[in-house]
């Protein structure tokens, strides 16, 4: 599987620019090419799929951050690692829909791996995104309490998931989830670009990147001096948000 | 009556205790409908001798695993490649020197990644692989197989980790890269057809690493052939793909990141100015006396 996004052309859409133009002056011949040139446009994005995903705006400057990650992380983290995940979503996404119109499979289920890898960082980096902010608050609240509950303290929690976080091996991420089953919070790490809540059934609430692209230019090899300082960008605001939603 | 409850309690207890040693075993839920049959069924012994081709059906992947009480292969195998390749003892462990300056690989590589990747990057897996090693004598003095088998993770990626920058900055060199001659070159047309079709499915396979990982040309004794691989994290090649390492890809983002940022693919391309091919061809040749050929 390549990283590289290379748009497929989907047959429907091969007519040329406006070949309306190109017809006899007959009224009703150039109406009746019109519309089928507009049909055949419209049965070509629904066999692609048109809704494409884009790239959600960053609720906050790039050096909001500062001094806990810095402008230039965020500059390429957000605009070519996080666009770079869409443009490959897309893209499998489009492969998807040809291979599902044309019952192949065998390519539906190869396409599965870029599908997790681009959708889930998709999704991770969304979340991620969201759950920063230069000025995010405290737990507080039914949040607060089931920290207490789950973790002995808002410090009991902080040093769990940091420490769970540091120690991944390679690529991942570490999460706070929320258990809906058992009602409770929950510690869990994930390889690569694995979606939460797809690989354990948790509802994602807070998590951190580290994979080295998130903290590498600023930090370099030493992952704990960054996971220790996201906490002062916590947004917490979110989380308790994800959390009630979660409820 | 009594003694029959007494039975069946019994009878209970042995199944629920074999149904958690299968499942663990062979990480497969027992269907809850196979257990709602031995449950319900009328003539037990039918039941019984369905349930006994069902266990008699489950692959066992891998048998170190499987077996109770037994150490993991693989422990062995991570130190004894360490050996083979550095000449330390297990638990000696120490960061071999670059034989050229951390600036030599200037402009493809810079002098500052050489330096954290070296003397950070690679210390930090040797530390870790030092600690391990401690734990694992302190397990193997107290009998502890569990224990043991628990730290094939950390000695892995440790290990691994070890082992693969060890074989990176050799496969480098300062004035090299370029086309291989030799008895390497001879192999990569045979087994890819030329040297740019070699280039081109080495540098896919590496820039599409999902993550953290390592791009390989290997060597397969069984086949006396090359390939290429590619491992995750530091997965070390001969233990998952069975293949002896001739050059490898650190493409891990610590390898490139300060440089090139997000563009891997140009640094695998930079990559090709500094390939040692006497040092491939060294291995290569290593290899297949190895092998028996």
């Amino acid at each position: 599987p390549s990283s590289a996004a290379s748009p497929a052309a989907s047959p429907a859409a091969s007519p040329a620019a406006s070949p309306a133009a190109s017809l006899s002056h007959d009224h009703s011949t150039q109406a009746f090419a019109r519309s089928a040139y507009f049909h055949s446009r419209l049965v070509g994005a629904r066999i692609r799929g048109c809704q494409k995903h884009t790239l959600p705006d960053l609720p906050y400057d790039y050096s909001a951050l500062e001094p806990v990650i810095s402008a230039e992380i965020m500059q390429l983290h957000h605009s070519k690692h996080h666009q770079t995940y869409i443009n490959n979503l897309n893209v499998a996404e489009e492969k998807l829909a040809e291979a599902k119109a044309k019952s192949d499979i065998s390519t539906v289920i190869a396409l599965a791996p870029a599908l997790k890898f681009n959708g889930g960082g998709h999704i991770n980096h969304s979340i991620f995104w969201k759950n920063l902010s230069p000025d995010g608050g405290e737990p507080q609240g039914e949040l607060l309490t089931a920290i207490n509950r789950d973790f002995g303290s808002l410090d009991g929690l902080k040093s769990q998931l940091s420490a769970a976080t540091v120690a991944i091996q390679g690529s991942g991420w570490g999460w706070l989830g929320y258990n809906k089953q058992k009602k409770i919070l929950q510690i869990a790490t994930c390889p690569n670009q694995d979606p939460l809540e797809a690989t354990t059934g948790l509802i994602p609430l807070f998590g951190i990147d580290v994979w080295e692209h998130a903290y590498y230019l600023q930090y370099k090899n030493v992952r704990p001096d960054y996971v220790n300082a996201i906490w002062k960008v916590a947004n917490w605001k979110d989380i308790i948000t994800r959390f009630n939603a979660a409820q | 009556m009594e003694g029959n409850s007494k039975m069946a309690d019994l009878k209970d207890a042995y199944i629920a205790a074999l149904e958690k040693k299968l499942a663990e075993l062979s990480g497969i839920e027992v269907d809850q409908i196979k257990k709602n049959q031995l449950a319900n069924a009328a003539d037990e012994a039918r039941a019984i001798s369905e349930m006994a081709e069902y266990v008699a059906s489950i692959q066992v992947e891998q048998a170190g695993v499987a077996q109770a009480g037994v150490v993991n292969p693989q422990i062995a195998a991570v130190y004894s490649h360490i050996t083979a390749e550095l000449g330390e003892e297990r638990g000696a462990h120490v960061l071999p020197p670059m034989k050229y300056d951390y600036a030599a690989l200037e402009p493809h590589i810079s002098a500052m990644i050489m330096e954290i990747h070296h003397t950070k990057h690679h210390q930090g897996y040797i530390t870790n692989l030092k600690a391990c090693t401690e734990k694992l004598k302190q397990a193997e003095e107290a009998n502890d197989v569990a224990a043991m088998n628990a730290l094939l993770p950390a000695i892995k990626f440790n290990g691994g980790g070890h082992l693969n920058h060890t074989i990176f900055w050799t496969n480098m060199a300062p004035n090299a890269g370029g086309e291989p001659s030799g008895p390497i070159a001879d192999a990569i047309n045979k087994e890819f057809g030329s040297f740019q079709d070699f280039k081109a499915k080495f540098s896919a396979a590496s820039v599409g690493v999902k993550g953290s990982g390592w791009g390989w040309l290997g060597y397969c004794p069984k086949n006396d052939t090359v390939a290429v691989a590619t491992c995750q994290n530091q997965d070390p090649l001969q233990i998952t793909h069975g293949l002896i390492p001739l050059l490898g890809l650190d493409v891990w983002e610590h390898a490139y990141y300060l440089q090139y940022k997000n563009l891997r693919a140009d640094y695998v391309k930079a990559f090709f100015n500094v390939i040692n091919w006497a040092n491939v061809n060294e291995r290569y040749d290593n290899a297949r006396k190895s092998a028996g050929h």
